[in-house]
């Protein structure tokens, strides 16, 4: 099997802060990982860089052997935790633009996740709850067949019915050929989705690993080990 | 490129929707204190004229004001949440900031067309004496030296906006800043980019002085007091600013590419 994203010894450093720090994994082709710490603890930055939007100050880090660029862009689909979608754009401009710009965007499944969200083109990013607006940006991200998902926060804004029905949608839409990367706080709904799992502490790596691995080693689940890890509970 | 242009414009329709409904309702409201004015044929020249030049300055503003939407929207996407969309195109810096330079032209020419127009409304409608303009009007705005002056001032103004965008863009990424130092950054550069071209320019003006451009775009306007003689126009302080515009894009365009911190 081999790895889509490849990280050697990353840091990225703001001008009183080190984000990142000498943080190095591997996620193979097909795998699911949860990138897992309390905030600040870098994953959001880790994610950006994937999605190349933040720049490195150090390491390497490649995805599908390409550095994060222009490339990677076309095949990175990146969901941010906050609502990056115009507020005068309605849902199937949102739909068109992402058609415009991703060559592997699929309006047809597109189309299909809307009716699964229970969402309707012509309503309004501006006039959406936060909840919907979630269930529009789920959408779009998912509606592309990219080689790598990124979704920093995914379950954020949606109620346990929505985030059952997300969760359905993201496994049933799945790939072997593509890998997804997932940081979320609600460790007990979707930690049986992943195959590896990342946790970070101020920029570092503090434990990393298979699941299912983790969790027979240390007898517990991933929420259990979650606490162990941070001390506390920050989980929901 | 063209494809993200297209995005903009569309974002946009409300503001100019009703940018240019409010500047049709000016026009309008001008032709009518014309039409007032030709109750009172004796009315003097300097009086009706300052009908035309209130509108042209009114277009001004319509202008300055889209100059500074375009930046605060390429800052709100450098530091807000939308850059994510724009940013995270599969598209080099250049065709995001191409996209932009373009969105400036597109506003450009909406203006200049928009006061064209508004001028030829005053024209046919002017009372007194400042209906003796109305035959000059045409062949003003068709004198291919008027056209050349505007291209000029176009490409000094694009540069400007260029290196605005450098200046925001340096502030965002090289200062490795989150919020505010970026900030400040972005107005240092800027106010030093725009002293040192004009310090530089003042230099080039003195050492190249017989070097200018002679140009008549009042050819047809002899009323007004540059008459039917040649204007003679800068010529290399402005190739010195476009030259600077051209570099601001290049660097910008490069900094988007490598250093992007959003």
């Amino acid at each position: 099997m081999t790895d889509l994203i490849r990280i050697d010894g990353l840091t990225k450093k703001y001008v009183n802060t080190t984000a990142l720090s000498d943080v190095t994994f591997n996620l193979a082709e097909g795998h699911i990982m949860g990138l897992l710490g309390p905030n600040g603890s870098g994953k959001t930055t880790l994610m950006k860089i994937l999605a190349g939007l933040v720049s490195p100050t150090s390491g390497t880090v490649f995805i599908d052997g390409l550095a994060p660029g222009v490339e990677t862009k076309a095949s990175v689909s990146f969901l941010p935790d906050v609502n990056h979608l115009d507020r005068w754009m309605s849902v199937g401009e949102a739909g068109n633009f992402y058609a415009d710009f991703y060559t592997d965007f699929d309006r047809k499944r597109f189309d299909e996740l809307l009716a699964i969200m229970r969402l309707t083109a012509d309503q309004k990013i501006g006039s959406l709850s936060k909840g919907m607006v979630e269930k529009a940006r789920l959408s779009l991200v998912f509606a592309r067949r990219a080689r790598l998902y990124v979704l920093d926060e995914p379950f954020g804004g949606l109620d346990p019915l929505a985030r059952s029905q997300v969760l359905d949608a993201l496994v049933a839409n799945f790939r072997t050929d593509c890998s997804m990367m997932v940081s979320t706080q609600m460790v007990a709904d979707v930690e049986r989705f992943f195959d590896d799992v990342l946790f970070l502490d101020r920029g570092r790596v503090v434990l990393a690993g298979e699941a299912e691995d983790l969790r027979t080693r240390r007898g517990g689940s991933i929420e259990d080990i979650y606490r162990e890890v941070y001390g506390h509970v920050e989980t929901r | 490129m063209w494809k993200l242009v297209r995005y903009q414009l569309r974002g946009r329709r409300l503001l100019y929707n009703n940018g240019l409904i409010t500047m049709g309702a000016l026009t309008l409201y001008q032709a009518t204190r014309f039409i007032g004015m030709q109750e009172n044929p004796a009315q003097s020249a300097p009086v009706s004229m300052g009908v035309p030049l209130t509108m042209a300055f009114f277009w001004v503003m319509f202008y300055a004001v889209m100059t500074v939407i375009n930046i605060v929207t390429y800052t709100q996407d450098l530091y807000g949440d939308t850059g994510y969309l724009v940013f995270g195109l599969p598209l080099r810096g250049a065709e995001v900031l191409g996209s932009r330079i373009l969105l400036l032209v597109i506003d450009t020419i909406m203006t200049l067309l928009g006061g064209m127009t508004s001028v030829l409304v005053l024209a046919c409608v002017a009372p007194g004496l400042a209906e003796q303009v109305r035959p000059y009007v045409g062949r003003f705005l068709l004198t291919g030296d008027y056209w050349v002056m505007c291209l000029g001032v176009l490409a000094v103004i694009v540069s400007f906006m260029t290196i605005m965008f450098f200046g925001v863009t340096f502030g965002k990424t090289l200062t490795n800043s989150k919020k505010h130092l970026g900030s400040v950054f972005s107005a240092l550069v800027v106010i030093a980019v725009l002293w040192s071209s004009a310090q530089l320019g003042l230099k080039l003006e003195t050492t190249f002085q017989g070097w200018h451009l002679s140009l008549n775009p009042w050819r047809y306007m002899p009323f007004l007091g540059a008459g039917t003689q040649p204007a003679r126009f800068p010529l290399v302080s402005p190739l010195m600013f476009v030259t600077l515009g051209v570099l601001a894009f290049a660097a910008t365009s490069w900094l988007m590419d490598h250093k992007l911190n959003l």
